[in-house]
């Protein structure tokens, strides 16, 4: 195998870049404005969480930790826990996958096997395109497991698989392999001139844009994504060079990782370290990771007491010993959550901390495995503007994009609406 | 044996030329036609309309919006079609018939229509090919690019392949790795072409773009490249620099990097695709690669036009061992056993599971599946055969006396426990789970994969087996998926597929032969299957599978087409699938026939407008 390096030739790809940059993205290249702008990261648990184990005791400030959520103890006063958000959309359709997709943007989902994949643009590609322009990479899209091979319930697995969704019909592209993801942020980070010789993109780029007028249909909107990527990697490539950002420092582990493509935990591990490192460099403002995909299987026997597959342990049939083994599975997760919250928290930014300008949102996109219902969903919130150390629990059911709602219009300034939103979450 | 399927095939789909109402333009229909409309009212929406539809099938709301229902409506026609719904009262003959085109109707489908599937990109597995008969390069694509999310099954389907930001910086690393491979191996990739004067160059970068791109390349496809060129030359870059301007050019190109084919705006009717798309849909359908020069040369002389030049070309690259494609990557997915890669079997229990063992329960499918290819075997084959590929390991594995070498060898089996894919470790393998086989998951393969149905989703509250097939109880897995079968709500569907995974339960979750542990309940694997027939074991569930070939068959070929066109087939390929069956019948089901038989239909061979 070869060893890790910088697997775009600079020089190479960016003599294919040049008169196409347009002047006026100079703009773009003002310093970011004040105060520090707010970053966002989303870890998405599969299978949903035991309820009884998730919901703390008491409401406010006064709550008690609830099993799952014990991990976040230490960062008690960052932490809010919120309580009866519901994504109404995603009722509709069985099982897992709407809720899955759809989590970050209460959008219908159209159920086919492949053929007009839609949802709707999630909250952090959103947030990403508020912020663009303005680090190296708009984005850091990341996931643990490949997508699997067939058609469940009618439904594409390209839905269990995604989160984060770009247009309402294109998914962000993943990143599942450790090595790869921080390698693109090494590629992305520190400045590069670019030549003002035309090249290889921009002639490509104007052969896509003389054939997507001559295609019709589905096929012309393929090609406009290839046109959409290629327009944006030259902006990209123009602007970096009024980029400057701070040295990167690869995650432990990660080198040895070359050998072999590292364990389950050790991926995860990895994977919250480069969100870490991509938001300490701001090479990037908005981080998505998936600890699995919808209806993950992955083993957790590596935890005490717990014998088998996340997704049929989900299925806990309200049997006490399977009830306690998923719920460790949860807190599993919670742990890796509190950790990446544990480090930001740790990182002084300015005044504060880098959590003082990071939301964490942890939770997954159904209730209880058992169930698979949308309803009173798992979603704790670390850092931002917000006044922490509460469970906040909506008197009435009321939907989760109220919460995407008060986020959005904290990121931009402007208004607080968002998916099926009624307004802004109310007692954030 | 042919016979009575060939009846059953007749009776299937009504014969052409019934189809009224689907005659007409689609513009020219203002509603659905109102008898088929009446028709499903009555007998369907009963109990599939509503947001609590039976089986999560809301044909009332299909009815509103036809054209976003297309693949429920579909479902539904078949289904009635084969007398499983409605289910007290299946429709009659007639009715059908009412119902089949009414729905082609509502969707604007005529009989020939070819569809449209949605562009494709070229996969990461035939990249591979496609580099190394491009440039001699073999580079280790699936490093740079990741799998493909699946539409319908496959990696093959447009649908899904997206091409974001992320995938195009991927797809420049790429360039960039096969570049440095080209220095590093000093390999031309202009084959000595002379590169002394712009023409050369030109005349270089025309032969090699018209490769790449599967079609001759436009002299502005040339000409900018040249520019590219000998601009570089000026820049005082040596010739081999300047050239992979063109290259880099070349392989990034939307005409190398996605699969076009040309519309024809003026064409009210579908066209006939020209050679080269002819072409190119046939190699990377058959071969996962390039067109070879003969094809190419067919296409150039404008001799690859229509279905019977297209079976005649299929047939020539079936005999051409780079058809051993099929078997590595339409095979892997169709049968499930491009999984054995992310199946983690517990390391405990089966200590058996060792790299060595998944390598070659891989190439075991695979080497089967190639020599059924190669040898031109009939289809039924996969469902029982009398041989295996088997070396010393996989001998010892499956209990069966040693072969005698190390390498995969046809080997003639003397019981019938192993042979076709009910019998293959791969299969069993990625059907169970880490620590126990499962029933569920192998009936729902069978159902799935070798007969061509899918099983309604279970309801939420549905429960689960014990991870652990070895519990205190004493309890077998049978005996636990009984008791579930007893509740009113699961027995339905599990009846649909339980009974060909019982059948197998003795094979472990590795695909080992098994005998009950002592002191446990001995492993029962008599079932009666959703025919009625009564089966024990896999033999019998082999032979029961034999008996009624033509689902299997149907199942087979709607996998093929989809893989090969892109897109499942719908209501106006049913008729041509239908007839193409009849046709290999009398080939004896040979897997050339089968093959002539998709790339037969107009879909495979025309295009329309969207």
């Amino acid at each position: 195998m070869r060893p890790l390096r910088t697997p775009i030739h600079r020089r190479a790809l960016l003599r294919g870049t040049g008169a196409a940059i347009a002047l006026p993205l100079l703009e773009a290249m003002a310093p970011p404005p004040e105060p520090a702008p707010l970053r966002y990261v989303c870890l998405f648990a599969p299978n949903g969480m035991l309820p009884a184990a998730w919901r703390p005791e008491g409401t406010g400030a006064d709550f008690k930790w609830s099993p799952t959520l014990a991990p976040f103890a230490p960062h008690r006063d960052r932490v809010l826990v919120l309580g009866n958000l519901l994504n109404r959309a995603s009722r509709a359709g069985e099982g897992h996958y709407v809720k899955t997709t759809a989590w970050l943007s209460g959008a219908p989902v159209h159920r086919t096997g492949g053929r007009d994949l839609r949802v709707g643009k999630s909250i952090d590609q959103a947030i990403a395109a508020h912020h663009a322009g303005q680090t190296p990479i708009e984005s850091l899209v990341l996931g643990i497991e490949p997508v699997r091979n067939r058609v469940d319930m009618g439904y594409s697995t390209v839905y269990g698989a995604n989160i984060s969704w770009r247009t309402p019909t294109q998914p962000a592209p993943r990143e599942i392999d450790p090595r790869r993801a921080f390698a693109r942020l090494t590629r992305w980070s520190g400045a590069v001139s670019a030549s003002a010789e035309p090249g290889a993109l921009d002639l490509v780029l104007e052969e896509a844009r003389s054939l997507s007028r001559r295609l019709g249909g589905a096929d012309r909107a393929k090609l406009e994504e290839y046109l959409e990527s290629v327009r944006e990697l030259e902006v990209r490539l123009g602007r970096l060079a009024a980029m400057e950002t701070a040295a990167l420092e690869p995650p432990r582990g990660l080198e040895a990782s070359r050998e072999s493509l590292p364990g389950f935990q050790e991926r995860v591990r990895l994977m919250l370290d480069i969100i870490f490192e991509a938001l300490r460099t701001d090479s990037t403002r908005v981080a998505t990771l998936m600890f699995g995909n919808s209806v993950s299987g992955q083993s957790f026997s590596f935890l005490e007491g717990v014998e088998g597959g996340h997704h049929s342990l989900s299925h806990h049939e309200r049997k006490p010993e399977r009830m306690a083994q998923y719920a460790r599975i949860n807190r599993w997760h919670a742990e890796q959550a509190a950790y990446l919250v544990g480090r930001l928290a740790g990182h002084s930014d300015g005044g504060g901390s880098l959590l003082d300008r990071t939301v964490v949102q942890f939770g997954s996109g159904l209730a209880d495995g058992n169930r698979h219902q949308p309803d009173d969903l798992p979603v704790l919130v670390a850092g931002g503007p917000w006044r922490g150390g509460r469970h906040l629990r909506q008197a009435r059911p009321t939907p989760l994009c109220n919460f995407y709602a008060s986020l959005i219009g904290e990121v931009s300034g402007g208004p607080t609406t968002f998916g099926d939103s009624h307004g802004p979450l109310q007692g954030l | 044996m042919a016979s009575p399927l060939l009846l059953a095939l007749l009776c299937l789909v009504p014969p052409a030329g019934g189809w009224e109402g689907a005659q007409e333009a689609p513009g020219a229909l203002l509603g659905p036609p109102g008898e088929a409309r009446e028709l499903i009212e009555l007998t369907c929406l009963e109990c599939h309309s509503g947001p609590r539809a039976e089986g999560g099938v809301d044909l009332g709301a299909a009815l509103e919006d036809p054209g976003r229902a297309a693949e429920a409506l579909t479902r539904a026609v078949r289904r009635v079609e084969a007398g499983e719904m409605p289910p007290e009262a299946p429709l009659d003959h007639d009715e059908q018939k009412l119902l089949r085109s009414g729905v082609m109707a509502w969707l604007g489908v005529a009989p020939d229509d070819p569809g449209r599937p949605t562009l494709r990109r070229l996969t990461r597995s035939q990249l591979r090919g496609v580099l190394r008969d491009l440039l001699g390069v073999d580079v280790e694509v699936h490093r740079f690019l990741p799998r493909e999310a699946p539409a319908y099954g496959f990696d093959t389907t447009g649908d899904a392949h997206f091409l974001g930001p992320l995938d195009l910086e991927r797809w420049i690393e790429l360039v960039e790795a096969i570049l440095d491979q080209l220095r590093a191996r000093n390999l031309d990739p202009h084959r000595g072409a002379s590169l002394a004067t712009p023409s050369d160059r030109a005349a270089a970068i025309r032969a090699l773009a018209g490769r790449a791109f599967r079609r001759p390349p436009t002299d502005a496809e040339v000409s900018s490249r040249l520019h590219l060129v000998e601009r570089a030359l000026v820049r005082g870059e040596d010739m081999n620099a300047a050239m992979e301007e063109a290259l880099r050019s070349i392989l990034l190109a939307p005409a190398f990097v996605y699969r076009l084919e040309a519309d024809r705006p003026e064409r009210l009717d579908p066209w006939p695709l020209d050679g080269h798309e002819l072409a190119t849909r046939l190699s990377l359908f058959l071969w996962g690669t390039l067109p070879d020069e003969a094809l190419a040369e067919e296409a150039a002389a404008g001799r690859l036009l229509g279905e019977a030049a297209a079976q005649t070309a299929a047939d020539r690259m079936l005999r051409d061992p780079r058809s051993r494609w099929l078997a590595e990557d339409f095979a892997a997915q169709w049968l499930g056993f491009r999984e054995l890669e992310d199946v983690t079997p517990d390391v405990r229990r089966f200590r058996a599971f060792k790299p060595a063992l998944r390598r070659d329960l891989r190439l075991e499918a695979e080497a089967f599946f190639a020599d059924l290819v190669a040898e031109d075997r009939s289809v039924l084959e996969i469902l029982d055969s009398d041989h295996a590929f088997l070396n010393d390991r996989l001998a010892a594995h499956y209990g069966l006396p040693p072969v005698g070498h190390g390498d995969l060898r046809r080997t003639p089996l003397t019981d019938r426990r192993r042979g076709g894919v009910l019998g293959m470790g791969a299969i069993l393998t990625v059907t169970s789970t880490p620590l126990r086989t499962s029933p569920v998951q192998r009936g729902q393969w069978v159902l799935e994969r070798l007969l061509g149905r899918t099983a309604p989703p279970p309801p939420p509250d549905a429960g689960s087996l014990p991870e652990d097939d070895r519990q205190k109880d004493g309890l077998g897995l049978r005996e636990r998926l009984e008791a579930h079968r007893a509740q009113p709500a699961c027995a339905g569907c599990h009846a649909l597929f339980d009974p060909y995974g019982l059948a197998l339960e003795s094979f472990d979750g590795i695909g080992r032969w098994r005998v009950g542990r002592p002191g446990e309940p001995p492993i029962r694997t008599g079932v009666t299957l959703p025919s009625g027939a009564e089966v024990d074991g896999p033999v019998g569930l082999k032979i029961a599978l034999r008996q009624d070939p033509l689902p299997f068959l149907v199942a087979l070929q709607r996998a093929l087409f989809t893989y090969a066109i892109g897109r499942p087939p719908g209501l106006a390929d049913d008729e041509h699938l239908r007839v193409a069956l009849i046709e290999a019948a009398g080939d004896d089901y040979r897997f050339s026939a089968i093959i002539r038989g998709i790339v037969g239909t107009p879909a495979f061979t025309s295009r329309r407008n969207p």
